[in-house]
């Protein structure tokens, strides 16, 4: 389990429009051939229940999704650990 | 810029494949990496770019090669990103494989470049650039995986100064695989050394436990035919791993600086992978790294 500060969505493509509407108020991509097609990207919860899509917050965030929110994502128990 | 460096003859007794890797003399020889990245020219026969970067003051990209000696070319990438921040997009493959290390998103994109300054990892020479993973969500996808099959062994060579002890060091993973992605040598999230050190049928182990300490370090593992062949080393000096478990593991690489939700926090120069036992050159290879980049 991980604590997250971010921006959560039930959909996926609610993930879809918020990093669109990131893309577009910074400009992204500026090229068609540039590597760079996203400001930022959205990540999918899969073990949670119910699953989500979330968005984890950085600062330049702020001006388009507003203030982020902490929620608990379930991770997969993997090593290595002690 | 660079001191002189020393040359020295290294054992090229290992059948060969793509790479070499070249001193900045143009001496020294090696071989055999299936993918092979640094901000240095690691052959003689490459002829493309060390990394594609973008500028934060206007997200334009622009490739940056190297210098005349092989180093990355700092005077172009300061000009391009003057005043301002730089961000990798990509980490070309030197091997001739075109194992890209890539990030699409912005907010992921390793840093190379402050302010209009170059970061840069000093050990006991010269300063030499570096590019820093944030810990947080900075990552680099392979344009091709890297499979290893049943029997398959490795040999990885990677730089690394963590930002704090509690950070995770490079690493190259399984990427958005959870339980059972492989890893190569990590330097965890704590003073201990980590890595994987069999791929077979799904049954393999890893080895972790020691001590290590944050400082800039030249780890180089190898993966032999079984835990109890495998090794890894610390500047040259065999690390003595105090625990080993068997776990199921899956069998490609797929990503440089994170796993699921563990990321790197730490700088780099250099990673290069052989999906070979390398182990009987390991002092040479080493010595061929520590002689550029003088961490050690």
């Amino acid at each position: 389990m991980a604590s997250i500060n971010g921006y959560q969505y039930p959909t996926e493509q609610e993930a879809i429009n918020a990093r669109e509407s990131v893309d577009s108020y910074y400009g992204i991509p500026v090229a068609p051939d540039d590597v760079t097609q996203n400001w930022v990207d959205y990540q999918f919860a899969s073990l949670n229940d119910p699953q989500f899509w979330y968005i984890v917050f950085d600062e330049s965030l702020t001006p388009i999704l507003g203030t982020p929110t902490e929620f608990e994502v379930v991770t997969p128990p993997f090593l290595p650990t002690e | 810029m660079c001191p002189p460096i020393r040359t020295q003859k290294l054992d090229t007794s290992a059948k060969s494949s793509a790479l070499k890797i070249r001193s900045m003399n143009g001496l020294d020889t090696y071989s055999g990496a299936a993918a092979a990245y640094s901000l240095r020219k690691l052959s003689s026969a490459y002829v493309g770019n060390a990394i594609r970067v973008r500028r934060s003051s206007d997200n334009t990209e622009q490739n940056i090669g190297f210098d005349g000696s092989g180093n990355l070319d700092t005077t172009a990438l300061t000009t391009f990103c003057s005043g301002t921040n730089g961000f990798v997009t990509t980490w070309y493959d030197q091997s001739g494989n075109g194992v890209n290390g890539v990030q699409t998103t912005a907010a992921n994109q390793p840093q190379i470049v402050s302010s209009g300054s170059v970061l840069t990892l000093t050990g006991i020479g010269s300063a030499k650039p570096c590019m820093l993973f944030d810990g947080t969500n900075d990552f680099l996808d392979l344009s091709t995986t890297l499979p290893i099959a049943t029997g398959d062994k490795f040999s990885i060579y990677q730089l690394e100064k963590k930002t704090s002890t509690s950070t995770i060091g490079i690493w190259i993973t399984g990427g958005p695989l959870g339980s059972g992605s492989p890893f190569g040598p990590v330097h965890y999230n704590n003073q201990d050394l980590f890595m994987n050190t069999k791929f077979n049928a799904g049954t393999s182990g890893y080895r972790y436990g020691g001590t290590l300490a944050a400082n800039y370090n030249l780890i180089s593992g190898y993966m032999k035919d079984s835990d109890t062949t495998s090794d890894a080393y610390v500047n040259n000096s065999l690390y003595t791993f105090s625990t080993t478990t068997s776990e199921a593991r899956v069998t490609a690489f797929s990503r440089i600086g994170a796993r699921v939700t563990e990321f790197s926090g730490t700088s780099t120069q250099e990673m290069i992978i052989y999906l070979v036992d390398q182990s009987a050159n390991n002092t040479a290879i080493n010595t061929n790294i520590n002689t550029y980049y003088g961490i050690y």
